[in-house]
């Protein structure tokens, strides 16, 4: 194989590795905070917190 | 679900909107097993982002002057008019005390039985916004009420990073 296509290739290969790693990355993330219960004291903490960043 | 993102313009108004009525929305659906990202959503679409709510009113609903209704200090008039016996007369919205309570009253027809099964058997502020819709929340196909707000919904949830609350 010609050294270009090579270059595509691993270059295709390492995007879709990010892409899936990102992917899987985000699932976990949105299933955390979705199972999160806060208490109201923590939520309001929580958004102020998000206001000052 | 997760890939579906958000536009700048989106993140910023939502964040606008949680800054302003945030606390609030929390106090109002706290133990009611309603998803904090989905009722932001909710509400942000239906208020245009909090624009369409009357000037100083808290009142997320579009709710009428009603005396009697808890968290009601008076009312506001409104732009709009409504025709009774062929004349123009403009409409009274109830003034709320506080954001919690507007968002209490706004939130009330969840809060029935028929809406139970959202509240809590749901597992995502997604599934949650589709179970209200085909429970009769709503004439608007359920997948297509979730489409209007998922954006906001998204934006909500990497914002406050909130789920329910108790």
């Amino acid at each position: 194989m010609q050294t270009k296509y090579k270059w595509i290739l691993l270059v295709t290969s390492a995007l879709a590795l990010a892409a899936f790693g990102y992917y899987f990355y985000e699932k976990k993330r949105v299933k955390e905070i979705d199972s999160r219960v806060d208490s109201l004291e923590a939520a309001i903490k929580r958004l102020q917190e998000a206001k000052n960043n | 679900m997760i890939i579906i993102n958000y536009s700048p313009l989106v993140f910023s108004k939502t964040k606008q909107f949680i800054e302003n009525y945030g606390a609030g929305i929390a106090k109002a659906i706290a133990g009611t097993g309603l998803f904090f990202p989905a009722m932001v959503a909710q509400s942000a679409l239906e208020s245009g982002y909090g624009e369409h709510i009357p000037k100083n009113s808290n009142n997320f609903g579009g709710i009428k002057y009603a005396p009697n209704l808890e968290g009601v200090i008076g009312y506001v008039i409104a732009d709009s008019v409504e025709i009774i016996g062929n004349k123009a007369t403009p409409v009274k919205f109830s003034r709320f005390v506080d954001v919690e309570a507007g968002f209490k009253a706004h939130i009330r027809v969840l809060l029935n039985e028929r809406y139970k099964k959202a509240r809590l058997d749901a597992t995502t502020p997604e599934e949650q916004i589709l179970m209200i819709a085909k429970a009769g929340y709503t004439l608007t196909p359920a997948k297509e009420y979730l489409r209007r707000m998922q954006s906001i919904i998204n934006a909500a949830r990497d914002y406050s990073e909130l789920g329910r609350i108790s």
